[in-house]
């Protein structure tokens, strides 16, 4: 344990070096802030009430759009698999949505949503084709013979689900989940510097670029990226927790 | 008692059955032999209405079935225990049935953890634990070797005495084991 920890330090050291050789070699504040500059601009930013209010609701606003979409796109991802018509009239909804870049619907969604609300559309929307699409293909994955041998021993269809396609699909649900968190992040703060939310961190980043002030654009970004670490490691925790209690 | 008349089945342009005609008694046990892709599995699904028939008829009147499937079809994140019990299996009567086919320490195991005859073992102590007139057997001792052949149809004779078998088996000895009638398939 002592020794992952260490190496895991050696390697942050090894990166920070290099990003102090970088900024030492460019010599230039507005491109490349030093470490030591960008956390003295972090220890600016954690002064004020209003980047913790930015966190926050950043955060919120991001969890509350992946929870949407981790829920419609089961559900749907469910459906899908149970009407093929309501798979074949939605499959090019979902195909559309993989395929259009995000900075096109942020563009488009501009107009349809209020500026608070947009971050939580954009997060969803990239999560819902993910799951939907793991739930589909996952359900459709599980060997029908276990199907059968439930309907030998007349088991309804609810606990056909729950007892045997849920345990199936969860491993591949949890893993997708946890992939789609790390876009739904980094789709919601690009939505939010672009349509610039009160209080979000996206536009804490907008303004600080707007000021020239690299040092707290470096800062923010390594919050963000701290963040998004930070969520990802707890959902592993999670899906690490579930799959050892279903998988002995 | 379970009445086939008349019964017809093909896949695709593959005929299977054509106006095939069957009738289990009630406590019969039978052997359904044949040549491979004769049909037999086939037959096994039309009985438990996994398929559907074309033409004919197939009267079950009202039995319950269990059923030895040729794979295992345990599910892999339920112990030997849960997967009986998620059929409808008594735990009681499956900790005998266990204890009778030598694998009374799987009970919590996952079936990753078993070897493949064990895994067989537990497939049929599965199919026995739940209450059933009729067992279907399909090749229910395949990687089951030799020593244990003998305590796993004992104790299918043991917990179907007065029930109905439907087996099928590439082993004529099995057949003579759970004293099954032959009853040759052949389109």
């Amino acid at each position: 344990m002592i020794k992952k920890i260490l190496k895991g330090a050696a390697i942050l050291l090894l990166w920070l070096l290099i990003w102090q050789a970088a900024a030492m070699i460019i010599n230039d504040i507005f491109l490349i802030p030093t470490p030591l500059e960008t956390l003295k601009a972090l220890f600016v930013l954690g002064q004020t009430g209003q980047f913790y209010l930015a966190v926050l609701k950043s955060l919120l606003r991001i969890i509350l759009g992946f929870t949407l979409g981790v829920l419609v796109g089961f559900l749907g991802g469910v459906a899908a698999d149970k009407f093929s018509l309501f798979n074949d009239i939605t499959s090019p909804a979902i195909q559309v949505i993989k395929a259009v870049p995000v900075a096109s619907f942020i563009i488009l969604a501009f107009f349809w949503f209020k500026s608070d609300e947009l971050p939580i559309f954009i997060a969803f929307l990239m999560v819902l084709p993910m799951v939907w699409s793991a739930t589909l293909s996952a359900l459709s994955g599980i060997d029908k013979k276990y199907i059968e041998m439930a309907r030998v021993y007349k088991l309804s269809t609810a606990r056909i689900f729950f007892k045997i396609k849920m345990p199936f699909i969860t491993p591949t649900l949890l893993t997708t989940c946890l992939t789609a968190l790390g876009f739904a992040w980094k789709s919601g703060i690009a939505a939010e510097i672009i349509c610039r939310p009160q209080m979000a961190l996206g536009t804490l980043l907008n303004d600080h670029k707007n000021y020239f002030d690299m040092p707290s654009v470096f800062a923010l970004t390594v919050v963000v990226a701290v963040l998004s670490i930070i969520l990802e490691i707890v959902l592993k925790q999670a899906v690490r927790r579930v799959l050892n209690d279903k998988h002995q | 008692m379970i009445n086939i008349s008349n019964l017809t089945f093909s896949y695709d342009d593959k005929n299977i059955f054509s106006d095939f005609s069957l009738e289990i008694k009630s406590g019969e046990k039978i052997w359904l032999s044949g040549p491979s892709g004769c049909g037999k599995t086939t037959l096994i699904k039309l009985i438990l209405g996994l398929l559907k028939p074309q033409k004919g008829e197939i009267n079950t009147s009202g039995t319950t079935t269990s059923v030895v499937f040729q794979e295992n079809l345990l599910l892999p994140f339920y112990t030997v225990m849960q997967n009986i019990e998620l059929v409808g299996g008594n735990a009681k009567k499956a900790k005998k049935i266990l204890a009778s086919l030598d694998i009374a320490e799987t009970e919590n195991l996952y079936p990753a953890s078993l070897s493949g005859g064990m895994k067989r073992r537990a497939a049929i102590a599965r199919a026995l634990a739940v209450e059933f007139d009729t067992l279907v057997l399909d090749e229910p001792f395949n990687g089951i070797d030799e020593k244990n052949l003998q305590s796993a149809t004992e104790c299918i004779k043991k917990f179907t005495a007065d029930k109905t078998i439907i087996l099928i088996t590439h082993n004529p000895e099995e057949a003579r084991l759970l004293n099954a009638k032959k009853v040759e398939i052949n389109n």
